[in-house]
């Protein structure tokens, strides 16, 4: 199984996962952009960075 | 789906009262079993929880025979743990980026934050404005933060001395061959080169430490040139 697992989506179903993997032990890493800094996935993350603007294309 | 261990460990439990296909326990076994949980409860996991909590680790287990126990760090908020998006170090991250973003840092064990100016590439230079007007401030050091993940650039002639300009090319992060400019946020000498040409940098890390100057011709607050 796996020990960490990166989380490039959003909104629903990065919180989705991000629940799955608590259920099986498994850390999450949320990768996010500035438009969802305050999103309750990013804010549940184990880990969660940071990788550019809320434009798509920087991000 | 597969089942976490506590899941498994119930089944077994629950396996061995039923008594199914699995070696029947006796009483004296089940009392063995509840003894090792209390011995478990009562010393093994208050000691194990202290040392969790006296360390930087997340998650900590111990076996012992047939039983595991894992302790897991409540997971703090997100925000606590990245901060910033630095790899050289959650503390460090937590530092830039309350410095950059001018608010507290969530988790009281970070660094505090230092004072950091708006990351390069066509924002808005408001502590160099506030520097370029009050005295008190006009030697507070802007940082130039990283606009991209990516592997940074130096300009070949920049060291800790230069001079430069409002909205001048420091460098750039390359970011899959795309190159994203990292420019001055206002006039100022370069004080110190924080990553070295050729390093992998995240978003938002601070890249370079600049000194504003007053120069005397610039009335109005230097402004930060957008870079297209």
């Amino acid at each position: 199984m796996f020990r960490r697992i990166l989380i490039a989506n959003r909104g629903e179903i990065a919180l989705r996962i991000l629940r799955a993997c608590r259920t099986l032990g498994i850390e999450a890493v949320v990768a996010y952009s500035e438009a969802d800094r305050e999103t309750l996935a990013v804010r549940q993350a184990d880990e969660a960075i940071c990788i550019g603007p809320a434009d798509a294309r920087r991000s | 789906m597969p089942q976490g261990d506590s899941a498994r460990s119930a089944d077994r439990r629950d396996a061995d009262r039923a008594g199914d296909g699995a070696q029947p326990r006796d009483a004296v076994a089940r009392l063995a079993d509840h003894a090792a949980i209390e011995r478990l409860a009562s010393d093994l996991l208050p000691a194990l929880v202290a040392r969790l909590s006296g360390t930087g680790l997340g998650e900590l287990e111990v076996r012992e025979g047939e039983w595991r126990v894992r302790l897991r760090r409540p997971a703090t908020s997100g925000h606590a743990l990245e901060r910033s998006a630095e790899r050289p170090g959650r503390s460090q991250r937590a530092g830039r980026e309350a410095g950059r973003d001018g608010r507290d840092s969530r988790d009281p064990g970070r660094e505090p934050g230092r004072e950091a100016g708006r990351a390069a590439g066509g924002q808005p230079a408001s502590p160099s404005s506030t520097g370029a007007h009050d005295d008190s401030h006009r030697h507070a050091p802007l940082v130039a933060t990283s606009p991209a993940v990516g592997v940074f650039r130096a300009r070949s002639d920049l060291r800790s001395g230069t001079r430069v300009r409002a909205g001048e090319r420091l460098g750039v992060v390359d970011l899959l061959g795309v190159p994203q400019e990292v420019t001055a946020v206002g006039e100022a000498v370069v004080a110190a080169l924080f990553v070295e040409d050729g390093d992998a940098v995240e978003y938002g890390q601070p890249l370079l430490a600049l000194e504003p100057v007053q120069s005397p011709e610039h009335e109005a607050a230097p402004q930060a040139v957008p870079v297209g």
